[in-house]
């Protein structure tokens, strides 16, 4: 069944081919909300409102366009919006921590301290060093480079994607890249 | 080649995004720059860690969990469809209706009043004070919807 048929089917009101559409798109939708949001269980939360947006928007869905194209976007906003609103959150949360502070007890800060020695926390640290390398890019480029790099998309299809040149997708990625780098390598040279 | 020149390209070489005299250039560097090295490893022991993604598999439930979702969104919009069509059909027919029945409960009541024998009158005046009553706040609760 091609996609367009689905879509036809959704329309007329005929339920089994929305669970089709959800079936066949699950995986890509949850990989790429994971890839901007690196929590499973986020990542669900954002997977099932996308697919609500697809069942309640889909009459004004262009058929000229690739139904994965539109998902990719959906997604990618989703994802984002929700990093947005949580910031906020934790910028609240944080000033009602500053009044806890007291309650942080030393041997927490020890174990901490010593659980830095072993190679598996070691890991952990760099990845989390890498989210948040790429989480504080420019939007456009942490859009571009987390596409190509976590789901290995082409310049093509991310250019489909965010709407724009084949050019200002492949400069966003270079420049996306280079910052990366920079700071990355800044890490490193403060922490040694 | 200068280091400066080397940092500039490292991601794009990890990334085997060069051209092949530009990889050897900096296979060079890196066996003769001990900084450089040592930069590059540290780079790389963190970049390379995007092919470590683990791929999720959908949770089983994730499709009638959607379904309940959609069916309440979709509650709470014909709600809010149904609520202009009885602000302005059914409340004022309700009204309407209730001056009708109050008018003729009235009348009815008056009626009944000037045939009651002397020693009920008591009791019929307070049952119409209940009803009026009750009828007036009615009314005044559909006004006040509206
Ligand atoms: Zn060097």
């Amino acid at each position: 069944m091609t996609d367009n048929e689905l879509i036809d089917g959704i329309l007329s009101g005929n339920e089994k081919y929305f669970k089709e559409l959800v079936d066949n798109y699950q995986a890509l939708v949850l990989n790429t909300c994971n890839s901007f949001l690196h929590d499973k269980s986020n990542a669900e939360d954002i997977a099932q409102e996308v697919f609500i947006e697809v069942y309640l928007s889909l009459h004004k869905f262009k058929k000229e366009s690739k139904l994965s194209t539109w998902l990719y976007r959906i997604s990618v906003n989703k994802s984002l919006n929700y990093i947005r609103d949580n910031k906020k959150r934790k910028f609240v949360r944080s000033i009602e921590d500053l009044f806890k502070i007291e309650n942080t007890s030393k041997t927490q800060v020890v174990d901490n301290i010593n659980q830095n020695n072993n190679t598996e926390d070691d890991h952990e640290e760099k990845l989390q060093l890498l989210h948040q390398v790429i989480s504080g890019l420019q939007e456009n480029q942490r859009i571009a480079f987390t596409l190509s790099k976590f789901e290995n998309l082409s310049y093509k299809q991310i250019s489909e994607i965010m709407d724009l040149s084949l050019l200002s997708v492949e400069g966003l990625i270079h420049r996306a890249k280079m910052n990366v780098q920079k700071k990355i390598l800044s890490f490193f040279k403060k922490t040694n | 080649m200068k280091c400066k020149n080397f940092h500039k390209k490292m991601i794009f070489y990890i990334d085997g995004e060069l051209t092949a005299p530009e990889n050897s250039v900096i296979d060079q560097h890196l066996k003769t720059c001990n900084d450089c090295s040592l930069l590059f490893s540290e780079l790389k022991s963190c970049y390379k860690l995007i092919e470590n993604k683990e791929t999720l598999k959908p949770n089983p439930f994730l499709y009638t969990r959607i379904k309940q979702n959609i069916e309440n969104i979709e509650q709470a919009l014909s709600l809010k469809e149904l609520k202009p069509v009885y602000m302005r059909i059914i409340q004022p027919v309700l009204i309407a209706c209730l001056l009708v029945t109050g008018i003729s409960f009235g009348i009815l009541l008056g009626n009944s009043y000037d045939n009651t024998p002397q020693k009920n009158k008591s009791i019929a005046s307070t049952n119409e004070f209940y009803m009026n009553d009750f009828q007036s706040e009615e009314l005044e609760i559909n006004l006040l919807n509206e």
